[in-house]
């Protein structure tokens, strides 16, 4: 037995290594699709079918499974989730084509692929359209990847609660696809910029315009900030020489 | 091979060997053929000689660097492993509330109980979240309503008249 044990215990240490290294791997932890529950069972073929049709297409089959998730665990109506699940699937169809086209013209990463599908399907959902989606995609690929979409995305999110008109919206993201910019700070800078414009009582629509003059031009931030005070002081000081 | 196997080849082997001998050649065929066949059985075994070769190299030196690399592999793997991911903590303030959870693309929208921390007043978890990735999610108050975390960097519309909050791991 004494004369084994140098085998022993490489053999053990080897085993416990082996459990320890897949002890919480997040690989093992994967879980199966969850069953519907009763009240859905008259539409689980559509969604099965449904689900069946992105078979070959792993992102978007796991973003329409998770959608389902989601309507189930939030309790949705049968036919309400039905409904949301089928617009879901139009938009995901578009969303495929325009994934599709950019990955022909720009060079997207592997592993931006789900960033991108993600970004395009919410700003689809906010109103913006398939030709100037896939021009915004275009350029942000172009100028900052896939990491600068998501950012513009995020922007465009927040921007379109606020009070402006979509157009200005998106001439101002189609400007930062263009821009130089990259980092998440200049999101950050711009947000405070529209903010600042606000409490400038700049109308939003000349706010934007002259913050997507300060990007094509490339200005700085602070140039761009000094451009919104000017523009404040010169409209404030038109209005007091009409009175 | 079996044994009368062999013996047979042997027999015919030695026969063989007269008619050679007869003919003034002299080799040692069957000896030859033999100590082959012997060696294609050794090797056909393996763990014996495997085991005879570890009982005769295995020095400690050797025994520690191999109980070294057996360590030293699953923790690489592991590492790499979780280098795609980074841990994110959700937090939300709802003292009145008896029961927090959070819900989202991350868990396959199967809800996961937060943990209330008395001091901080406020529920928390903290998940692990794959890099380069957007998440939609919403807190679950109370078994009941589905509300967005207040202090996500952005919402969207979840297409069932409410409202999710995404986070991004880029």
């Amino acid at each position: 037995m004494i004369k084994n044990i140098k085998y022993i215990v490489v053999f053990v240490t080897a085993v416990l290594g082996l459990i320890l290294g897949s002890y919480q791997s997040p690989l093992s932890g994967q879980q199966n699709y969850p069953g519907l529950r009763e009240q859905y069972t008259a539409i689980s073929g559509e969604l099965v079918v449904l689900v069946g049709k992105y078979k070959d297409k792993p992102l978007m089959s796991a973003m329409l499974k998770n959608k389902i998730n989601e309507g189930i665990v939030k309790n949705i109506q049968p036919d309400q989730l039905m409904k949301a699940v089928r617009e879901y699937d139009i938009r995901l169809k578009i969303v495929s084509d325009l994934l599709a086209e950019l990955k022909r013209s720009s060079s997207v990463q592997e592993e931006e692929e789900g960033v991108l599908l993600s970004c395009l399907m919410d700003l689809l959902r906010e109103g913006i359209g398939p030709d100037d989606l896939s021009s915004l995609a275009r350029h942000s690929v172009r100028t900052g990847g896939g990491r600068k979409f998501c950012f513009i995305t995020e922007l465009g999110l927040d921007i379109f609660r606020q009070d402006l008109k979509r157009d200005d919206v998106l001439a101002l993201l189609t400007g930062l696809s263009r821009n130089s910019m990259k980092e998440r700070d200049d999101i950050f800078y711009l947000k405070k910029l529209l903010l600042l414009a606000k409490q400038l009582e700049l109308s939003p629509g000349r706010a934007v315009e002259i913050i997507r003059q300060g990007l094509s031009r490339n200005r700085s931030w602070k140039t761009i900030e000094s451009m919104l005070k000017d523009e404040a002081r010169f409209y404030r000081s038109r209005i007091k020489n009409k009175r | 091979m079996k044994e009368n196997d062999i013996q047979r080849v042997e027999e015919r082997l030695e026969e063989l060997g007269r008619i050679c001998k007869k003919d003034g050649t002299s080799i040692d065929i069957s000896g030859q053929v033999l100590a082959r066949i012997h060696a294609g059985e050794r090797e056909k075994a393996g763990f014996p000689d495997l085991m005879a070769w570890l009982k005769a190299h295995l020095t400690l030196p050797s025994a520690v660097l191999a109980v070294i690399l057996c360590l030293a592999i699953p923790v690489i793997f592991y590492s790499v492993s979780q280098a795609k991911y980074k841990k994110v903590t959700f937090t939300y303030s709802s003292p009145g509330a008896e029961k927090v959870s959070i819900s989202g693309d991350f868990t396959e929208w199967r809800p996961e109980r937060m943990e209330y921390d008395p001091d901080r007043k406020e529920w928390s978890i903290e998940i692990k979240l794959e890099k380069f990735k957007r998440f939609k999610y919403v807190f679950i108050l109370n078994d009941g309503k589905y509300i967005p975390d207040p202090r996500a960097g952005s919402m969207v519309d979840d297409g069932f008249g409410g409202r999710d909050s995404v986070i991004s791991t880029i």
